[in-house]
């Protein structure tokens, strides 16, 4: 069983040194293809002490499909280029892979969170008390626009939890960040289960929704027009 | 494949979410909302839902939403799985559960 873990790595904002209050550790589990999971404990084993009263999120996947994801440019396979950080080795897979092809797909990618987004004012009139959950749809949609977004216009994919904020090259986003952060606690109620705000409603997240859509439509258009992506016309 | 075209794992985990939540949000959505279909979504729900007083049969609605979670495989936090192309999650008896679910919270 212990054969099947290849690495288990850190990502995310505790390999950023972006650690807070909201932060879970986010655990990339590596095993062989083919012989399935191996007992969530044992990959637990290799967190360091001081990071371990921290809720754990393990992703999981086999060598085959993580060496596809870096041949095929992926976002998230950007994410662990920059990010991981090894806690356990059997063999060094991460570097192995060297570094990922070019990530051509960010237009492809925001029109797909786009096309989410634009569901939400006709579920808020048909679902109304669907509210918490279109908010959290919001922030996760957002950040995710803006970290594929940020790979074209910053040359380098800002993966933190800001990265609406950071973007350059854009009108500033048309967002408090206090809005953003009601956004994100509807979408950690939706992962975390932690408690949902109690305010939100669907008059708010419209009010959200209606600023933000012709930002997001002018940010693609320039995606459209800059065309480009990291590994090509910028190199990290 | 065209990009209009392109159906992310993401796109039909909230097509999947949308479908179970809205029925449990109509009944609860405004003392106890449903936020999400993970483990610890469902736990969080299930303890603020149980402590209203009403007719309905809470940990059977619970269970119900773990199963489809577990069918549509939901319960973990695959937030990093945005990215991921489609492999279309389709299994059979979500349709079934969702019938169930219904019947349940009437």
């Amino acid at each position: 069983m212990m054969d099947n873990l290849l690495g288990v790595y850190i990502f995310g904002s505790v390999a950023r040194g972006e650690r807070d209050a909201l932060s879970d550790l986010d655990l990339l589990a590596i095993v062989a293809d083919g012989r399935g999971k191996v007992p969530e404990d044992v990959v637990l084993r290799y967190v360091p002490p001081q990071l371990r009263e921290m809720e754990a999120s393990i992703s999981w996947y086999g060598g085959n499909r993580l060496a596809e994801m870096f041949r095929n440019g992926e976002l998230f396979a950007w994410h662990l280029h920059q990010e991981t950080k090894p806690i356990f080795e059997r063999e060094q897979v991460i570097a192995a892979l060297g570094k990922p092809a070019p990530y051509s797909g960010a237009c492809e990618d925001v029109a797909s969170f786009e096309k989410i987004l634009r569901a939400i004012p006709h579920q808020l009139i048909t679902s109304p008390k669907n509210a918490v959950y279109e908010l959290g749809l919001v922030y996760v949609c957002l950040r995710n626009i803006c970290m594929a977004a940020s790979a074209v216009l910053c040359g380098r994919p800002d993966f933190s939890r800001y990265s609406p904020f950071a973007l350059g090259g854009m009108l500033p986003i048309p967002l408090s960040r206090n809005e953003y952060e009601t956004a994100m606690a509807c979408r950690m109620a939706g992962q975390r289960g932690i408690m949902p705000p109690l305010d939100v409603t669907p008059a708010k997240v419209t009010d959200i929704y209606d600023r933000l859509a012709p930002w997001i439509t002018a940010l693609r258009h320039r995606l459209e027009i800059k065309h480009g992506g990291i590994g090509e016309t910028n190199e990290v | 494949m065209e990009a209009s075209e392109r159906r992310t794992r993401f796109e039909e985990r909230v097509r999947i979410e949308r479908d179970f939540l809205v029925p449990i949000n109509q009944r609860f959505g405004s003392r106890a909302p449903l936020a999400g279909m993970t483990e610890a979504a469902i736990f969080s729900w299930e303890k603020r839902a149980a402590e209203l007083v009403g007719e309905i049969d809470v940990p059977r609605v619970a269970e119900l939403l773990r199963e489809a979670a577990r069918r549509a495989e939901l319960l973990a936090d695959n937030s990093r799985d945005v990215f991921t192309a489609d492999r279309r999650v389709g299994p059979d008896g979500l349709a079934t559960l969702r019938r169930m679910l219904e019947e349940a919270l009437t």
